[in-house]
């Protein structure tokens, strides 16, 4: 008898997952290293919400942590988690019709600090003080613009062109017909086509 | 892949474009018409904003919050020979496939084992299937050939090679018959020209 083997970044998800079925705590802790940045980004733009944002990255770790032994390994493990994520978020989004879009901070934080803890962060470092600003811009603007989209666009296209899913993966992950999440991704690129218009390159 | 209907690029086309598999004769439609390529240059700009939002953090420490709420099943034993092989390799199908390997392999070493423990009976075994092979062939082409000078059209193809210059002259004639039938098959399977595709557009 051995102990787990210690899991690396150089694993497979598979391998990772493997590894947690057989008890690794190391592994449990990789799977939410590789993947708490895409679940939060997928689900904060879903919910628009970052306390919000929060809880429901939480939830969903815990939900597919949890049911580690139904994941099949012949699926990408990202798909099985993005529709995790993707599920919780959309339960959430019936439940309380979050419409409130918070780039500027949470509805529900009561002080400055607050609001700025909870504000989204846009544009990328290492631009100049106009650039950055532009830049700022820019991102809330198409913050703005995914926030309109119907929910079945906005991930359909968040999934495809953020976090770089094929249409494939994206089918199985929101359990979509093929032609329809081709169609879902042409339209949203078609709104935020119009959304977009006015901003400069 | 072309929109019966007016020749402008349809929502595969565009896709195709931003992956940079658009085929040629497509390209060049999109050079050509100013609504197609105000249309593909607006699609590629809001796919390159969309690329560039950044992945979002969550909070620090969601992997304690997480693993506070999920069930680590207690570490199992670990098969010495497991740790030799990769958990990927260890499914059905790769299973059934070492199994297939594995078979052939013992069934190997046993006819091996088999021929060098009766030499005498491998060589008897090996001459008798090397003479029903050799008269098989033989009765065959005996056969094939018999059946052949019987076909109506035999007589006619022995005065067309019944001299040099009557064959080279068939072989000229055959060969120039493949030619012009691989020239009408290309230009069948030409896609449209430019030309045509601006008519449309």
């Amino acid at each position: 008898m051995t102990e787990p083997a210690p899991v690396g970044p150089a694993a497979s998800d598979q391998e990772v997952v493997l590894e947690a079925r057989r008890g690794s705590d190391a592994a449990y802790r990789e799977l939410v290293r590789r993947y708490e940045r895409p679940v939060f980004s997928l689900i904060f733009r879903m919910v628009r919400d970052r306390e919000l944002a929060e809880d429901l990255t939480q939830e969903t770790f815990i939900k597919a942590l949890n049911a580690l032994d139904s994941y099949r390994p012949e699926f990408k493990f990202s798909s099985w988690i993005f529709k995790i994520a993707n599920n919780t978020s959309i339960d959430q989004l019936r439940r309380r019709e979050v419409d409130t879009l918070s780039l500027d901070g949470s509805p529900s934080a009561e002080t400055p600090d607050a609001v700025e803890a909870t504000a989204l962060q846009v544009g990328s470092k290492g631009e100049s003080p106009l650039d950055e600003l532009e830049a700022r811009e820019v991102g809330k603007a198409i913050e703005a613009a995914i926030s309109k989209l119907r929910p079945e666009y906005r991930s359909c296209i968040l999934l495809r062109h953020v976090e770089g899913l094929a249409y494939e993966e994206i089918a199985e992950s929101l359990d979509l017909p093929l032609g329809t999440v081709k169609t879902y991704i042409h339209r949203a690129r078609n709104e935020l086509r119009q959304y977009l218009g006015h901003l400069k390159e | 892949m072309i929109d019966p209907t007016t020749g402008h690029l349809t929502p595969e086309d565009l896709d195709h474009w931003l992956e940079g598999t658009l085929p040629s004769v497509r390209l060049v439609h999109l050079e050509d018409c100013p609504d197609c390529f105000a249309l593909a240059h607006a699609e590629r700009r809001v796919v390159a904003w969309l690329g560039r939002l950044p992945l979002l953090a969550p909070s620090a420490g969601l992997s304690d919050r997480v693993m506070r709420a999920v069930t680590v099943p207690a570490p199992v034993a670990r098969a010495p020979w497991r740790v030799l092989v990769r958990p990927s390799l260890l499914g059905p199908r790769w299973r059934a496939v070492a199994a297939g390997v594995g078979l052939a392999v013992t069934g190997a070493g046993l006819s091996v084992a088999w021929s060098l423990g009766h030499p005498d009976q491998l060589a008897s075994l090996v001459s008798s299937l090397g003479n029903a092979a050799y008269r098989f062939g033989w009765t065959g082409l005996q056969a094939l050939v018999a059946n052949l000078a019987e076909q109506p059209w035999t007589g006619a193809a022995r005065t067309l090679l019944s001299s040099p210059a009557r064959a080279a002259l068939t072989l000229g004639t055959g060969i120039l018959l493949y030619a012009s039938g691989l020239l009408a098959m290309r230009r069948l399977m030409t896609a449209p020209t430019n030309g045509v595709a601006r008519a449309h557009s």
